[in-house]
């Protein structure tokens, strides 16, 4: 599927070969370089593709542009009826997800492009998600109310195409405890077995029911989402981003919010957006967006988009050594969440 | 760049608007040589404190504040009370002072003689602390359909007994003090007094320039038997301080009829629209709050439609029908809610009705 996506992406935006896309590459000078970084970072951002044009990478420039060109024409058609109807509930699904994807492919191409321009090349590869893990962290939270330590432990197991998650997020202090539990079906990708694999492409379904009780607020929270999560490896779309990846996530949920006395029903709007490199094949680095508004970082203060926008992470996840890897996270939202992991994975190589 | 720098770390801020809470603590209070004057809990914007003058926007139908005036300010004292109630008068202990004639109905203007020391002046109508039934209108998100809500405000005025508006925010489109006189103007056609919070749009431009001219945006007052209380949710949240404020109305007002207002909802209850609180978890804390507060009822602004839903089992209503862009294919355009409330019975909120203006 993703194979498929990326080689339509590759069609729509490749033209017939030419000399300067088989030339050999060209040394690129420092000064050459920060400023198709600083271009990239600047017109870059509307010119998707100025960083890699400047460092001579036009063949990926082009991509860059076209992919760029077909997010923002998903972010017109998803956003549009949005904005134009003042937010009619009739036209949130599809249309907010269809935007967050848009965006998607606009922001991870925006970031590709400055990581070519400041020649960050990937010769990373993607490893299989473990057939089992265990892992226990610890999550900081700090926002305007309070700070918070807690306690992370979670656990996977992979059957086939089956994957059950667990994790529970515990408050040091007894104030809150959430747990969640989650059940995935690998659509297409490769099996959990934890060795390096040549793609990262992949696609699953995934459910899960959370609880969360927070005795400091008085709210009791239950979640019941559903989500599609799709990642393309973006050397398939140019060989000059092999190594780096997007990944995109839409579904919704339903949420039972119980106070006192009563009870409220809502719905949930999942999607998030994430960039990445491998790092060789240890592991990888990201950033994201994350749409919801029900996690403990909530939504950033955007001045004036405050309330429309979600929060924004970046994470390092990595094998440190032959079955033991750590994760560290940083999101920032309303709060500010740190997270540090120490995970183990078993089952076969 | 400095800009792009201020904004990442505004965006990054856990508290954006702990600034603007901490500025309304200044709310009404002022002095000038040999005067000086303190507004209780800020309800009222001194606008002008001069030579034997005093001039303020009133911020609630009944208002206390103390003017301490030396020797050489002693003397004959004007004070001109904006949207104020048309029947309120000054009092000062036991004597009452009517108001000049020939003032628009929620412009109270006072002529007294003040002799040196500190007095305790409070306006409001006589009926300000009689728990009887009483009627309000409520309304929010006018932006860029000020230059036409004087039809809105003609409208209010017309509804039989209303006493006062309260309001949920987004008076303008970009915060400009052009709009913020225009906005006043306009109040010209509105017989009755306006409260009101402030919105994200009145966040475009510096928020002082709402506190200078209405007051404060988080405020509390008790008008015959009922607590309206106004919270600024203008970034989209409720700063730490406010939620501290908002905790000791509620403790103030729990065995009285209460309505909350805010411009966001904490939880839009089109959930997956996102058009409430940034951060749900603070809003369902804040609805928490109010459900164990006995809050009667809840108003917001923000979405330009009409909704009438619960929220933590309180009857809430988003009415954002000032004349913004409104939101198509809801069926409502223009549009102010009609309360009614009657602090003496069992069921405080009487009615709430909604009225179409287009």
């Amino acid at each position: 599927m993703f194979r498929v996506c990326a080689l339509v992406v590759a069609m729509l935006v490749s033209r017939p070969a030419v000399a300067e896309d088989t030339d050999p590459r060209q040394e690129v000078s420092t000064r050459r370089r920060v400023v198709a970084v600083l271009a990239a970072i600047g017109p870059g951002f509307l010119l998707r593709g100025t960083g890699s044009f400047l460092v001579r990478e036009r063949r990926t420039a082009r991509r860059l542009a076209a992919t760029a060109a077909i997010g923002l024409g998903g972010m017109a058609v998803g956003g549009l009826p949005v904005g134009l109807s003042r937010g009619n509930p009739y036209t949130i699904v599809p249309g907010v997800p269809l935007l967050v994807a848009g965006a998607g492919l606009f922001f991870t191409t925006w970031w590709a492009d400055i990581a070519i321009a400041a020649g960050i090349e990937s010769p990373g590869t993607a490893r299989a998600a473990p057939p089992w893990s265990l892992e226990l962290g610890t999550v900081w939270l700090h926002d305007g109310y309070r700070e918070r330590g807690l306690v992370r432990t979670a656990g996977r197991l992979e059957l086939g195409r089956i994957g059950v998650g667990a994790s529970a997020l515990l408050d040091s202090e007894g104030d809150s405890r959430e747990g969640e539990v989650e059940l995935r079906v690998r659509i297409r990708g490769a099996a959990a077995t934890g060795a390096p694999i040549r793609s990262g492409n992949r696609l699953a379904a995934r459910i899960a029911i959370r609880h969360r009780r927070d005795d400091a607020d008085r709210v009791t929270v239950a979640t019941g989402e559903a989500e599609l999560i799709g990642r393309l490896d973006f050397g398939d779309i140019d060989p000059v981003l092999g190594g780096t990846f997007a990944e995109l996530s839409t579904g919704l949920g339903l949420e039972r919010a119980s106070y006192a006395d009563d009870h409220d029903y809502g719905s949930l709007l999942l999607s998030t957006f994430t960039w990445g490199a491998y790092l060789g094949d240890r592991g990888e680095a990201t950033v994201f967006y994350d749409n919801r508004r029900d996690s403990l970082a909530g939504g950033l203060a955007a001045w004036r988009a405050a309330g429309f926008v979600g929060s924004f992470g970046a994470a390092v996840d990595v094998l440190v050594a032959p079955r033991w890897a750590v994760r560290g996270q940083v999101e920032v939202g309303s709060a500010w969440v740190t997270t540090a992991v120490l995970r183990y994975q078993g089952g076969r190589r | 760049m400095t800009r792009a720098s201020v904004l990442l770390l505004v965006m990054a801020c856990t508290r954006p608007s702990e600034e603007r809470a901490i500025e309304e603590l200044g709310v009404g209070t002022a002095s000038i040589s040999g005067a000086s004057i303190e507004v209780a809990e800020g309800l009222a914007a001194v606008r002008t404190l001069a030579d034997h003058q005093l001039e303020l926007w009133c911020g609630a139908p009944a208002l206390a504040f103390s003017l301490s005036v030396d020797a050489g300010a002693a003397g004959e004292w004007t004070i001109v009370a904006r949207n104020s109630l048309p029947d309120a008068n000054l009092t000062i202990g036991s004597v009452a002072y009517a108001r000049e004639p020939g003032d628009r109905s929620t412009v109270a203007t006072f002529r007294l003689s003040l002799a040196a020391g500190t007095h305790s002046v409070r306006i409001a109508p006589p009926d300000a602390d009689r728990a009887e039934p009483f009627r309000v209108a409520a309304m929010a998100d006018i932006q860029t359909a000020l230059p036409e809500v004087d039809d809105v405000f003609e409208a209010i005025s017309a509804v039989p007994d209303a006493r006062f508006v309260i309001a949920m925010g987004d008076l303008t489109e970009r915060g400009t003090i052009e709009e913020y006189e225009l906005f006043e103007r306009q109040l010209v056609t509105l017989e009755i007094p306006f409260y009101t919070t402030l919105g994200n749009h009145e966040l475009w431009g510096p928020a002082d320039r709402f506190y200078s001219r209405f007051g404060r945006a988080s405020f509390h007052f008790t008008f015959k038997g009922a607590a309206f209380t106004f919270a600024d949710t203008g970034d989209a949240g409720i700063d730490p301080l406010v939620e501290q404020w908002i905790d000791g109305w509620i403790a103030q007002s729990i065995d009285q009829p209460h309505v909350f207002l805010s411009h966001f909802p904490p939880i839009d209850p089109v959930g997956a629209r996102y058009g409430g609180f940034r951060s749900s978890r603070d809003g369902h804390r804040l609805l928490a709050r109010l459900a164990e507060g006995n809050v009667d009822l809840t108003l917001y602004g923000h979405l330009h439609t009409f909704i009438e839903f619960e929220n933590a089992g309180i009857p809430a209503f988003i009415s954002g029908g000032g004349g913004a862009d409104p939101m198509l294919g809801d069926g409502i355009d223009r549009h102010f809610l009609v309360i009614d409330v009657d602090a003496a019975t069992g069921t405080p909120i009487q009615n709430v009705a909604v009225q179409r203006v287009d």
